[in-house]
């Protein structure tokens, strides 16, 4: 008889403990995978979903004096939003007003093509999946990495004069606070290991301290982005040495 | 039933805390950074402290060498000390960083001398990550008193390879061809001088002319040329023993001697009736062995650092051009197709490079290239630039220019092909050739 409640209570430790464990693991494996797919959807704690798309906002306040890249990043945003869930109905909030416009231009400041095809193309394709506010999304991180690239430009030393600098691509992520201050220490998650490899070493040091001497960071300055804590408040950045 | 009940509740349980886990780490925003700078690194090396006047002498002495060493790399920027805000009173207190971080000093090193009582003096340094406000590394060494200079060339050695990640190449020395007298009674001695230009002195007579010394990768020998013996003649100098030998009698003259990376033995030019091939000669059986066999000149070998190829100079296809072989001389190939003409190989200690000098248009130029010949780029250019040597860490080069009617000086450029900068030296001088890192 007292058998038959000890087993179901060992069978109940034995789950608790491994959930524990299991929780522990899964944020070991979510540790791995850190660096977001291009494109995929950062979380932002408003996504504001307007009567009016963003999208269409974003086309009809291009600059004239536009880069033909910029025009078609916007065409390929344009098209008319898909039906979505009721949730689109809500009312716009102040979050939607900011000058998206301004974004775009930051955003498209930057000279890697590729990548902002990249991020066009995907804009569109989580419009559908998504709803229509990653597209805000989509700017808002454009403008944090504006925002990043040239402040750290000034405090990183590229390592190109060591051998093979194209391989000494490091990656370093850290977390601010909402004064744009370290949040404790920069770490490096790519590569894993280089403790007896010098040059990547002296790559991966020289982040740590392109980070640190950057510190504090300008984003709270950012009349965008000081609403959006969260679209800069864990930053990773990848630091490719380029000759 | 239920135990397979209870079960498959804990593990969608954990399920959920996995997918909640993975939410909140999940959502960095990538910044991609691809343009930075080549500015030098700030740093601040403070006076080491010491307690009673000779050594605080060599306090200050050991701090200023550092201080120089490290802003000739030009990798590094030596912050003023009249810029200092704290006061460093004993090694043993952590340094204020705030103190430090708002002068722009990213690293500080700080020291001390003791004199011990044999009469010997300690030297220890500590070095610091002012924006990390960490500790880095530090040393402690013991020497005679007169030996401070070599001291501050290592603690520059271990600061340049614990910031860079690179080897240091500080504590070497530089052998040359000291020139002096009229152009047609010029005296040509063997000379040898710290990296940075002090405690030079005379390996040979002003009797017998000399060229082309070269030392070893790895060891604290000299081989050269001299017409001591009145033909000229490829002779080695040990540096510990001080003693003299001549490499072998052959017939004819040989020339262009270089050591292979192990120092065991020297690939040279032996020159018979006008036709120079490269033989290559092990040091301890005093064998030989010819590399190459083509009636065009083969001279200028220079090892790998791995020791399994050869880059040459050859004018078989018409004009100097520079050739890669296989140590034992086979899969013979040209790898320069510039304009001008091609001399004096030498392959880095690195193993990523060829130097070389290119003369064309009536002007010299030292340039690098990879061992496949191609990226290849010209770091400094003038009347006469020339015979390029390679830092131990292959980061710099040193050569000597020549101006119109000026007698040759010895320069060093780095891999950048900025920082060109004079070495100091008492007489003209040409041919230079770097130690490795001294033991």
């Amino acid at each position: 008889m007292r058998s038959g409640w000890i087993v179901p209570l060992l069978v109940s430790l034995i789950g608790h403990i491994g959930a524990v464990m299991m929780t522990k693991m899964a944020w070991q494996s979510s540790m791995e995978i850190t660096i977001p797919a291009r494109g995929s959807v950062v979380p932002v704690e408003i996504v504001n979903i307007g009567e009016e798309s963003n999208v269409r906002a974003l086309a009809e306040e291009t600059p004239e004096d536009a880069a033909p890249e910029e025009q078609q990043q916007t065409q390929e945003a344009a098209p008319e939003p898909a039906p979505g869930p009721p949730a689109r109905e809500r009312p716009r909030n102040r979050n939607d007003e900011f000058d998206l416009a301004a974004a775009a231009r930051l955003a498209n400041a930057d000279t890697k093509t590729g990548r902002e095809r990249n991020q066009g193309a995907l804009a569109e394709r989580n419009q559908r999946g998504a709803g229509l506010g990653t597209a805000e999304v989509a700017a808002l991180r454009d403008r944090v990495n504006a925002v990043g690239r040239a402040h750290l430009r000034r405090c990183w030393r590229m390592p190109i004069d060591l051998p093979d600098p194209d391989r000494l691509v490091v990656t370093v992520e850290f977390d601010l606070n909402r004064n744009g201050s370290l949040n404790g220490q920069p770490r490096v998650t790519s590569p894993r290991n280089y403790t007896f490899d010098p040059y990547m070493r002296a790559a991966a040091e020289a982040a740590l301290r392109a980070v640190r001497q950057c510190d504090p960071f300008p984003f709270p300055d950012d009349a965008v982005l000081r609403e959006h804590y969260d679209a800069w408040r864990s930053p990773e950045i990848v630091f490719s040495p380029r000759f | 039933m239920r135990t397979v009940q209870i079960f498959l509740a804990t593990i969608a349980a954990a399920a959920l805390l996995c997918v909640q886990a993975w939410a909140q780490e999940g959502g960095r925003t990538r910044i991609n950074v691809d343009e930075g700078h080549l500015n030098p690194m700030p740093i601040a090396v403070v006076d080491f402290i010491a307690a009673a006047p000779p050594a605080s002498q060599v306090g200050r002495d050991v701090a200023q060498v550092v201080r120089a060493n490290l802003e000739r790399s030009s990798l590094f920027r030596s912050v003023a000390p009249a810029a200092f805000i704290e006061r460093i009173q004993a090694m043993d207190v952590p340094p204020r960083f705030p103190d430090w971080r708002i002068i722009d000093a990213q690293a500080l090193v700080v020291g001390q001398v003791t004199t011990l009582p044999d009469g010997r003096v300690r030297i220890e340094f500590k070095l610091y990550d002012i924006f990390a406000e960490q500790f880095l590394t530090g040393f402690s060494y013991s020497t005679t008193p007169d030996n401070w200079r070599r001291i501050a060339h290592r603690i520059s050695d271990q600061i340049y390879e614990q910031l860079t990640g690179e080897r240091g190449y500080f504590d070497t020395r530089i052998v040359f061809v000291s020139e002096s007298g009229p152009r047609t009674r010029r005296i040509k001695r063997l000379m040898i001088m710290d990296q940075d230009g002090a405690n030079p002195f005379f390996l040979t007579s002003p009797d017998a002319m000399v060229l082309t010394p070269r030392f070893s990768p790895s060891t604290q020998l000299i081989t050269y040329m001299s017409y001591e013996t009145g033909a000229p003649r490829v002779f080695l100098y040990n540096l510990e023993t001080n003693r003299r030998e001549v490499l072998g009698d052959f017939p004819g003259m040989t020339f262009a001697p270089r050591f292979a990376p192990d120092g065991g033995g020297v690939v040279f030019t032996l020159d018979m009736n006008g036709n120079a091939e490269i033989f290559a000669m092990d040091l301890r059986s005093r064998q030989r062995r010819r590399l190459t066999n083509h009636p065009a000149i083969d001279t200028s070998p220079s090892y790998s650092p791995d020791g399994a190829q050869i880059v040459f100079n050859s004018d078989r296809g018409g004009s100097p051009q520079l050739y890669v072989m296989a140590a034992d001389g086979s899969g013979q190939r040209r790898v320069s197709f510039g304009d001008g003409r091609y001399s004096t190989p030498v392959w880095s200690p690195r193993g990523d490079l060829i130097a070389f000098t290119r003369q064309g248009g009536g002007r010299f130029a030292i340039g690098v290239m990879r061992p496949d010949g191609s990226g290849e780029r010209i770091l400094t250019e003038s009347y006469l630039d020339e015979a390029p040597t390679w830092s131990p860490n292959g980061r710099v080069i040193m050569f000597f220019r020549e101006g119109r009617g000026e007698g040759p000086r010895i320069w060093s450029v780095d891999l950048t092909g900025r920082n060109l900068r004079q070495l100091p030296t008492q007489t003209e001088a040409s041919d230079p050739a770097w130690s490795p890192l001294l033991p």
